[in-house]
């Protein structure tokens, strides 16, 4: 197998269990986050700029929601 | 390859986004997550998957009518030596490969340019040769370069392996690269080179023009210690190719 097809595959079966147990949205995109944060650490010397590109431009995106969420979370817990 | 990518792409953004639009409509958590999983992995097949593939039987035949030019070139022109790789320089931007006549050579890479193959215009045999710049391989290189984000140019000896190794074996070439440094002798272990070519190429041959894959590897390791390499001796083996490398010194050494 090679190294793009194990990344496809790994970022399937992560997200696709990631949809299926997650309970919330907002955990299901902080998981999500993270396998994308995964991907990048482990597959970044393998893959081409393209792909490392779009891949660092859907963190980055998954990262402001992920901000946005834990700011929901204290406005929460302030609000009481 | 790329319209398959992009059907199976969209179809899934188009899947995915009826899920969430329903999901969103009857508050299914399931739905909604399974929808933007689907749009998320739609992005990914259409950016991820290579579209650029040609056929591995393809690649073989382009490349077996090059190597028997090497093997013809190299042996017609009763080339002793061993091929020396030279790091990119003021006179060659990208490098070279300098094959020289004589086992016991001498050379100065001052005289050297881009548009120079054939190295006869010298005072002394022992500078003779056959000069290919910029070396073979060097595509693979500005890959490897491309794929780590770095300029591997005066870089650590393992960064350049690392690069090397991990994007040979992306593009499905070999299995993987070992080196083992001792002072200025360097051994270097190629894994399982995918092609057939390989097996079938005299060591004789790859010590004086090695292909672009052993090529690319070594130009490499030049460039990164910013040394001429001498390839010393190439052994074949059952899953792999030892290639023995040393150190000549710098650019300034050979001016």
């Amino acid at each position: 197998m090679d190294v793009d097809t194990a990344i496809i595959l790994f970022l399937t079966i992560w997200t696709l269990l990631d949809a299926l147990l997650a309970h919330s949205t907002e955990i299901f995109l902080t998981i999500l986050l993270i396998g994308t944060l995964i991907t990048l650490e482990l597959g970044e010397f393998f893959m081409r700029k393209e792909s490392k590109d779009f891949l660092k431009s859907i963190t980055y995106l998954l990262l402001i929601i992920f901000a946005i969420i834990v700011m929901k979370k204290v406005y929460e817990v302030l609000a009481g | 390859m790329i319209k398959i990518k992009f059907i199976s792409g969209s179809f899934l953004i188009g899947i995915g986004s009826i899920l969430a639009y329903y999901g969103a409509i009857l508050s299914n958590q399931a739905y909604i997550n399974l929808g933007i999983a689907g749009i998320f992995l739609g992005l990914v097949i259409i950016s991820l998957l290579p579209s650029n593939y040609i056929k591995y039987e393809t690649f073989e035949a382009m490349m077996k009518p090059y190597l028997t030019l090497s093997k013809n070139l190299t042996s017609n022109l009763t080339l002793e030596g061993k091929a020396i790789y030279i790091p990119p320089y003021e006179n060659l931007p990208k490098g070279g490969t300098f094959i020289p006549l004589n086992e016991d050579f001498d050379l100065d890479i001052g005289i050297l340019d881009e548009e120079t193959v054939f190295l006869t215009n010298v005072s002394r045999e022992k500078e003779m040769g056959l000069l290919i710049a910029p070396p073979l391989g060097y595509e693979l290189v500005k890959k490897f370069e491309e794929y780590s984000e770095t300029n591997l140019t005066n870089t650590d000896l393992s960064l350049a392996i690392t690069s090397a190794s991990s994007i040979l074996k992306t593009l499905d070439l070999i299995g993987g690269i070992d080196a083992e440094q001792e002072g200025e002798t360097i051994k270097l272990f190629i894994e399982n080179i995918k092609p057939k070519f390989c097996k079938n190429t005299e060591s004789k041959t790859c010590e004086k023009l090695a292909c672009p894959i052993c090529s690319s590897i070594l130009a490499s390791i030049a460039k990164s210690q910013r040394e001429l390499i001498k390839v010393e001796n190439i052994e074949k083996h059952e899953n792999y190719v030892e290639v023995d490398i040393k150190l000549l010194g710098g650019i300034e050494k050979w001016m």
